[in-house]
């Protein structure tokens, strides 16, 4: 053994032992003060890429099939969720009409543009991630043990979600084998984001969950009010997406995060019907959808008449 | 999540033999704590959001001694913010953006007074910093250990506390203080 690899493990040992007194000690009231916060709101792109592990295709070119919007107050007290089926038939930068996902086959910054331009809103950031870094996300925030889907896993805890469906193998994820309200894990979690087949409304269905898991992952690390476990989240949301956000202006988000009462975050499916451009299958986007999105880019909030759906 | 820890230890005076047994009663403490670093590398390398070999999976080389000077600039401030705190001050927080009334509150400090010292000292500290980084280091979080003694006897401990602090560190390797959690 070198000397450089036993310095390593002193230093590691030492490191412990510096360590571990410490989480003992964590089970405290605490007082938390942070900086003010910036005096615009936010607008924040949320993408599922179909693309990049399980697949071998690349992330960042794959089509967006899980696409969120988020709007946060510029007191950063209200947020709101506004999610879009991936079928959504909008002007697409560089590509004309054609279904939203599409956007992201020239990269996420062509999304950026085609939301901006079909809505007439300012894109702070995005953030894109693959299936299973979606699934290695969750697993990890909740603890759960990493590996192959096909394995059997052991989580510490999960996300408590209500599921209205059960569906066995082949199904978007793992299998989800009853109904109610339960703790997943990030298999589970991403069956939820996916499985369209076995719910009355398709694909209107899967979007509405993604929106909804982010919403109760955020619940939960609201919840444990601890910025450790702040810091800990955003670790594992940067390693696990790629965002145009530096370090700095991530840790600021994840301390607007800590203060927004989950309570005061709010979701909506954008108003939409299927219809059929030539051969495919589409969804048009009511006209409410843009007084939403401009509702929620100035305030935060949904207009008065959708709220509490 | 792939970790690497650095420690840096020895780095300054700590521990109860910090605490000169020639005070008098009431004399502020200076003090140096003892530091751990521990860095995170946040990229996306061995993760599953990119399949093996794009370019998204390629390893961000770690920008060592960046990490290190950022630590050293996070140490520093923590030992000036201990040390005015036994002078009954806070300065260096109120000069921050954060609101310093929390710390205030918590610390038993009642803003930037020198009215003497408090009745009870940080003697020493314990600071673990958690560095996370991009090749270049962008955030900070150290968690810090205060051993208080009786500022009428700083020889005897009466307690430990463990507060958060929580820093940007911008390209340029300014670390800006941004948010605590102090314990009651």
């Amino acid at each position: 053994v070198s000397n450089r690899t036993r310095r390593s493990v002193v230093m590691v040992i030492v490191g412990a032992l510096v360590v571990l007194p410490l989480v003992g000690l964590m089970a405290m009231e605490r007082v938390t003060a942070v900086g003010p916060a910036t005096d615009r709101p936010l607008a924040i792109l949320l993408l599922g890429s179909d693309a990049g592990p399980p697949r071998d295709d690349d992330t960042l070119t794959g089509r967006a099939d899980g696409f969120q919007l988020l709007f946060v107050s510029a007191e950063r007290d209200r947020a709101t969720f506004v999610s879009f089926p991936r079928d959504s038939w909008v002007p697409v930068a560089g590509l004309g009409d054609n279904k939203i996902n599409a956007c992201l086959t020239r990269g996420p910054e062509n999304c950026v543009s085609t939301v901006e331009n079909a809505f007439g809103i300012e894109i702070d950031a995005y953030f894109v991630t693959s299936m299973w870094g979606f699934a290695d996300a969750v697993n990890e925030f909740v603890g759960c043990e990493l590996g192959d889907p096909e394995l059997t896993r052991s989580c510490t805890r999960g996300l408590t979600v209500d599921v209205d469906f059960t569906c066995s193998a082949n199904c978007g994820g793992f299998a989800i084998t009853q109904r109610g309200v339960q703790q997943v894990s990030g298999f589970e979690a991403l069956t939820l984001a996916r499985n369209r087949a076995q719910r009355a409304a398709g694909d209107f269905s899967r979007s509405q969950s993604q929106a909804e898991l982010l919403a109760i992952a955020h619940a939960e690390m609201q919840a444990e009010g601890s910025i450790a476990r702040m810091m800990d989240a955003l670790r594992i949301l940067r390693r696990h997406s790629v965002t145009d956000l530096t370090l700095p202006q991530l840790t600021r988000l994840g301390l607007d995060a800590m203060r927004l009462d989950p309570a005061n975050v709010e979701r909506i499916l954008a108003p939409s019907r299927i219809g059929t451009v030539g051969a495919a299958s589409v969804v048009f986007l009511n006209d409410p959808v843009y007084d939403i999105v401009a509702e929620a880019a100035a305030t935060g909030r949904l207009p008065e008449e959708f709220r509490s759906r | 999540m792939l970790t690497v820890a650095v420690m840096l230890v020895g780095c300054g005076r700590g521990g109860d033999d910090d605490a000169s047994p020639d005070l008098e009663p009431g004399a502020a403490i200076v003090v140096q704590g003892r530091a751990g670093l521990v860095f995170h590398d946040l990229s996306t390398s061995g993760t599953l959001v990119f399949p093996g070999s794009t370019a998204g999976d390629l390893p961000v080389v770690a920008d060592e001694a960046a990490i290190r000077a950022a630590s050293v600039a996070v140490r520093t401030w923590l030992d000036t913010v201990l040390s005015e705190r036994n002078e009954g001050l806070t300065e260096t927080v109120s000069a921050s953006e954060v609101d310093a009334a929390a710390f205030a509150r918590a610390f038993g400090v009642d803003g930037p007074s020198t009215d003497g010292v408090l009745d009870t000292q940080v003697a020493s500290a314990t600071y673990l910093i958690e560095i996370a980084s991009l090749g270049t280091p962008g955030w900070a979080l150290a968690r810090v250990e205060s051993q208080l003694v009786a500022a009428a006897d700083p020889t005897t401990e009466i307690g430990r506390r463990l507060d958060s602090f929580v820093f940007t560190i911008d390209e340029a390797g300014a670390v800006e203080f941004i948010a605590l959690e102090v314990a009651p």
